[in-house]
């Protein structure tokens, strides 16, 4: 059997969320280097890929690998309650998973183990021609502003200084970061490039820029976008295919 | 065929229930029963009066005497299986396989089964609301009017917001006020306050045009009157043509195509 424990009960809350955008039944793949988690919604347009190292925990009892499957609606329900530092335990043996959630008092959970498939999703090996480093804010108002005018998100890094992001729909709406303002902190470009992705898919993951404060942004033309937030020491990756316009 | 069958015998019950099965029929059941449920979590429903509806599809609903929703589920189903204890409970059971669900249906008493086969090809028309009928219009205002601009949506005036405001191809100011049912002679002096507000303000006389899919004949005779405008639209169409899912998915390649495998399950 598996324990650990998350200090912040939220953060799980948050993550939740963003997967239950994606899936139904998620599979935590808890094994004695940490916790993993992939997941591709069923049109396969948007990937998720989590990771939590043992340190990330406060405790983590795990001998060996196990797998809790469990339903991301069923969770989403019982995490809805929880407050800032509440604690989030999770205990996995192969028939069932118990989640308690502690504060002032403790609730337990039990839910049947569920036998999530795995969807085969191939390793990426996509070479961006394009890296951001970016507070997440920036990223939020980008994905709000853009909400307001359309259902379109176009980045473009014309040079090695300037990264726009912009709302495309009845009219436009345009974010202009500068390389070393506060808000973009590091931008490499290889190559000038240009990218149009779906605001339906990324305003899925607007909640995890409320656990997260920088995050990585790469994408080249036509290509994929990935967003990496760093959750301290770990993190969620989002791959997102490109719109077809 | 329709086939009623009024208080059958648990045992009799056992049969129909069987044979409409086997045909893929449409199967109601009114009768008393407890139900227990285990799959994503566990639950145990006691003995109570219900009605069961079995679809040929394997889907499968409980309802109680009140409320819309089902009381259990099942959204389709791998296997039915139907049999008798004792003759004196019958048991309806399905197995979903993916992910792995049990509804077991426990009946001590079978007042009613109606089984058929339902014949239904009729099209689900899908109503739109007013804000969307709205949104459509601000980026296609060529419903409206060939040559029309909208500047703006819920155009706030002293004495309300207009729906849409725009300008038409020879820049004339035009004040839109929708209604998704049918217009009466309220919208209309609605709209006429709005362009009598607007022209008091600004000195300028707008176009007023009222957008609707049917008008009353007070409508009309107002709208004549009052020197306003009328367009009819079909909301089924605008539907079909414009927000239809199946024609506006959100248009997107498949990380497929990038990561290079099918990724099948």
């Amino acid at each position: 059997m598996a324990r650990i424990s998350y200090p912040e009960a939220k953060y799980m809350r948050t993550i939740i969320e963003v997967l239950g955008k994606l899936i139904d039944e998620v599979a935590f793949r808890i094994t004695p280097d940490g916790v993993y988690v992939k997941a591709i919604d069923a049109a396969r347009v948007a990937l998720i890929d989590i990771f939590l190292p043992p340190t990330a925990f406060i405790e983590y009892e795990v001998p060996e690998e196990v797998i809790a499957g469990l339903s991301t609606a069923n969770l989403a329900k019982l995490l809805k309650k929880v407050k800032k530092g509440d604690k989030f335990v999770m205990e996995v043996d192969e028939e069932n998973v118990k989640i308690i959630i502690e504060s002032t008092i403790r609730r337990t959970y039990r839910f049947r183990n569920l036998e999530v498939t795995v969807p085969e999703i191939p390793e990426a090996q996509l070479e961006f021609n394009v890296e951001a480093h970016l507070l997440v804010d920036v990223i939020r108002h980008a994905i709000k502003d853009a909400e307001a005018v359309g259902d379109l998100l176009e980045i473009e890094a014309p040079d090695q200084e300037t990264l726009f992001m912009r709302g495309r729909g009845a009219s436009i709406t345009e974010t202009k970061l500068v390389k070393g303002s506060p808000a973009l902190m590091e931008l490499v470009v290889k190559e000038p490039s240009k990218s149009i992705y779906n605001l339906e898919y990324l305003k899925y993951i607007v909640n995890l820029t409320k656990i997260a404060e920088l995050a990585v942004l790469r994408f080249s033309s036509d290509m994929p976008l990935e967003l990496e937030f760093s959750l301290g020491e770990g993190r969620v990756k989002y791959l997102l295919a490109p719109a077809a316009v | 065929m329709p086939e009623i069958h009024v208080n059958p015998k648990i045992r009799e019950a056992e049969g129909i229930l069987k044979k409409a099965l086997a045909r893929k029929e449409v199967i109601v059941i009114v009768g008393s029963l407890s139900i227990d449920y285990v799959g994503r979590s566990r639950s145990r429903l006691t003995h109570g009066e219900r009605i069961v509806l079995i679809k040929p599809d394997g889907s499968i609903l409980v309802h109680r005497p009140t409320g819309y929703k089902p009381v259990n589920w099942q959204p389709d189903s791998k296997i039915i299986e139907v049999f008798t204890h004792d003759s004196e409970v019958l048991v309806i059971r399905s197995i979903r396989g993916k992910p792995r669900e049990i509804l077991t249906m426990y009946f001590d008493n079978v007042k009613m089964i109606y089984t058929d086969k339902l014949v239904d090809h009729g099209e689900f028309a899908m109503y739109i609301d007013e804000h969307e009928i709205r949104d459509l219009l601000y980026e296609h205002p060529e419903i409206i009017e060939d040559g029309l601009r909208i500047i703006e949506k819920e155009k706030p005036l002293r004495n309300g917001y207009i729906d849409l405001f725009g300008v038409d191809s020879r820049g004339k100011p035009v004040i839109i006020e929708l209604k998704r049912v049918t217009a009466t002679r309220e919208a209309v002096l609605q709209l006429y306050n709005y362009v009598v507000e607007y022209e008091k303000t600004t000195g300028v006389k707008p176009r007023g045009i009222l957008v609707a899919p049917s008008f009353s004949a007070k409508a009309v005779e107002s709208l004549s009157k009052l020197g306003l405008e009328r367009r009819e639209i079909s909301l089924q169409k605008l539907w079909r043509e414009y927000l239809k899912p199946s024609q506006t998915p959100s248009k997107t390649h498949s990380l497929m195509d990038y990561l290079g495998k099918s990724g099948e399950e």
